[in-house]
């Protein structure tokens, strides 16, 4: 299972290599030489990741050095609170693009910690009110930085 | 000369000039904290301030805030896993891991000591290089700047692990780091490539969303798995602070040595903190004894902390060399202080070894005093934002994720700055689940779009012989030599092992 995705992960990367080397076909040579020079060697080394994976060779020492995921966890328990993470990061992504920043930060806060950190109520909104109150102070009084109006706000406004 | 150093202390401690490099150093403080906000940005805003300032105010007050960023942003690189900076990166990779272990104390003081002694050996670098760099500045064209990005990411990339397959999958995530920063128009002609259509994407990925993104959302990802505190255990108050210091006493020369990469990298244009932090790291590596000696690295080593920590704050003394001396700025940040020259109304090059020579040393007195007044606050404070990897998991977690939208957000203040850091913070949690090394992806993103120019330039001008240019023939011997010792280490190491066990038997 972990080789089929370790496989699929190369293989992914392979592919996109492949498509951006392909794309400089039609270009210029001043356009077109670094990506070849990059892309081909790429493409060569995603093959062999490839085929290695498909293969199960031995990969030697497991870890690279880089910092590691938590492994102690059952595998599924770990994949469900995977996905549950990032459908959080992703509902907030989506929440900034619908509603803006300033109307999203508490509401992403408040739906967290009640939802998913089921923290109490008072603890929620406070933590709620000192987020937003940061990002409206830093953000937008010292530092005017301008923040996207959301999609919905937008559509409404016509 | 001695004269105009002592001159230019003494500017820098009149009442006025010290003032506002305390409100630089204060600004610093928080920017580097908060992820994303940069310091070059900061810099930018903060010219305007500088109008009615004497030259040394002025630089006081930029340089306070430039000089400590990076040390600040070390400490939310450990404690969170989210690059305070995008100088600070490469901390995450150790500093963190000590930080889930309960040594969150530990490698603050480790990194916080070494950041001080980069300053302080960067701003010294400064005062004495000043009339002995540019011959060496000047022999490096463009064929040698290529070779110096083609070695730093086969330094990485090498580097990334035990074994062939470790290294391949390191020159892999380097290619395609290199490759990543070919989005966007290319400098030779301004033809675009892969924008996929979208006007975001005409100036490349932005470093911040990108490291953003692949640093802190596979930590955050990560956080909520585990379901506790960044700190498995509590622990307690910082006892390990001044073990921290002692570790970067005890590794001296290490510190010492990644200072001085910091420094180099920084007097050569156009590569910087970004690059220095990993050049740094790889050296902190390759100093390890053998191959299981290197593979505590990644885990929770106190030398992959002290490395970029020394690194990413010695590169601003050798950042202003060859801005202050040959009017050359060697980073984005350094092109927008020398803006801040011709504001105050000076002029870069030989003046400022010369008429102003004391302005000159008392940017050097600023960064030495800047860090040491920051380093000396972030102790007073340490074991408050410490206590701080011991808050429950959920309740830091919708804090953390604010900070990366925000954060990735002030790059370009467009959304697509959000979908760059979804796209890696998704791409780096892959990574990291099929052991992937993620340090030679930013490398290749940070050094392309250096090396394309530097590579057409080269072939452009000297067709294929710039191969044979000396220094280009010592640093392309420097580069096999780099990708060979990891196996030669491996067969000293089996071979040491076959002869203690045949003595054994």
């Amino acid at each position: 299972m972990r080789r089929n995705a370790q496989a699929l992960f190369g293989l992914v990367i392979l592919l996109a290599g492949i498509a951006a080397v392909v794309a400089t076909r039609d270009w210029k040579i001043q356009t077109a030489m670094y990506p070849r020079v990059v892309g081909i060697p790429l493409v060569i080394l995603a093959a062999i990741e490839v085929v290695l994976s498909l293969r199960g060779a031995p990969e030697g020492e497991r870890q690279a050095v880089d910092t590691a995921l938590s492994e102690t966890l059952p595998p599924d328990v770990t994949a469900r609170r995977t996905r549950v993470a990032f459908t959080w990061i992703v509902g907030f992504f989506l929440a900034i693009v619908l509603i803006g920043f300033p109307a999203a930060i508490p509401l992403f806060m408040l739906a967290y910690l009640r939802g998913q950190g089921r923290e109490s109520w008072a603890l929620s909104l406070v933590l709620a009110g000192v987020a937003w109150l940061a990002f409206e102070l830093i953000f937008d009084r010292v530092l005017h930085l301008p923040f996207a109006e959301g999609l919905l706000l937008q559509i409404l406004r016509r | 000369m001695l004269e105009a150093f002592v001159q230019g202390l003494a500017a820098v401690l009149q009442w006025n000039a010290f003032s506002f490099m305390l409100i630089g150093v204060a600004l610093g403080f928080w920017v580097g904290l908060l992820p994303g906000l940069g310091g070059s940005t900061t810099l930018a805003l903060l010219l305007p301030f500088i109008y009615a300032m004497q030259p040394v105010q002025a630089f006081a007050f930029l340089l306070g805030m430039h000089s400590v960023v990076a040390t600040t942003g070390d400490i939310t690189s450990i404690l969170f896993g989210i690059p305070g900076e995008g100088t600070t990166a490469a901390s995450i990779l150790d500093g963190h891991e000590m930080a889930k272990k309960g040594e969150a104390g530990r490698a603050l003081g480790a990194s916080l000591t070494a950041s001080l002694f980069g300053a302080l050996i960067g701003a010294f670098a400064l005062a004495l290089a000043i009339p002995l760099v540019r011959p060496i500045v000047l022999a490096f064209g463009s064929p040698e700047f290529f070779m110096v990005s083609i070695l730093g990411i086969a330094a990485i990339a090498s580097l990334s692990g035990r074994g062939p397959r470790a290294m391949l999958r390191g020159f892999l995530a380097g290619c395609l780091g290199l490759m990543f920063a070919a989005v966007g128009s290319d400098p030779q002609a301004a033809n675009l490539r892969y924008t996929l259509g979208t006007l975001y994407l005409w100036e490349g990925l932005g470093l911040v969303p990108v490291l953003v993104g692949f640093f802190a959302i596979p930590e955050i990802v990560d956080l909520a798995v585990r379901g506790s505190a960044i700190a498995g255990a509590p622990s307690g108050r910082l006892s390990g602070v001044l073990q921290g210091v002692k570790d970067t006493m005890h590794h001296w020369w290490l510190t010492i040595r990644c200072s001085l990469v910091g420094t180099y990298i920084g007097i050569l244009p156009g590569l910087g903190g970004a690059v220095a932090q990993w050049l740094a790291y790889a050296h902190a590596v390759q100093s390890a004894k053998d191959p299981v000696d290197r593979e505590r690295f990644g885990k929770g080593d106190v030398r992959g902390v002290i490395g970029p920590g020394a690194a990413n704050n010695s590169k601003e003394g050798g950042d202003l060399i060859p801005t202050v001396a040959f009017g050359i700025p060697g980073s984005s940040s350094m092109a927008i202080l020398l803006g801040g020259f011709f504001l105050v109304g000076l002029v870069p090059g030989p003046d400022m070894l010369t008429r102003h020579l004391a302005v000159t040393y008392s940017m050097v007195w600023t960064i030495i005093l800047a860090n040491i007044i920051t380093v000396g606050v972030s102790f007073l404070f340490l074991n408050r934002l410490a206590q701080l990897t011991v808050i429950r998991g959920t309740v830091l977690i919708p804090f953390l994720t604010l900070l990366i939208f925000t954060g990735s957000y002030t790059n370009n203040n467009a959304l697509g700055d959000l979908v760059v850091t979804l796209f890696f913070g998704l791409l780096g949690y892959f990574m990291l689940r099929f052991h992937w090394p993620r340090a030679p992806l930013v490398l290749g993103l940070v050094l392309g779009k250096v090396a394309e120019r530097y590579l057409w330039i080269s072939t452009a001008r000297y067709g294929l012989d710039w191969l044979g240019r000396p220094i280009v023939l010592v640093l392309i011997a420097l580069t096999v030599l780099v990708v060979a010792l990891p196996f030669i280490q491996e067969w000293r190491a089996r071979d040491r092992m076959r002869r203690e066990t045949a003595h054994a038997t």
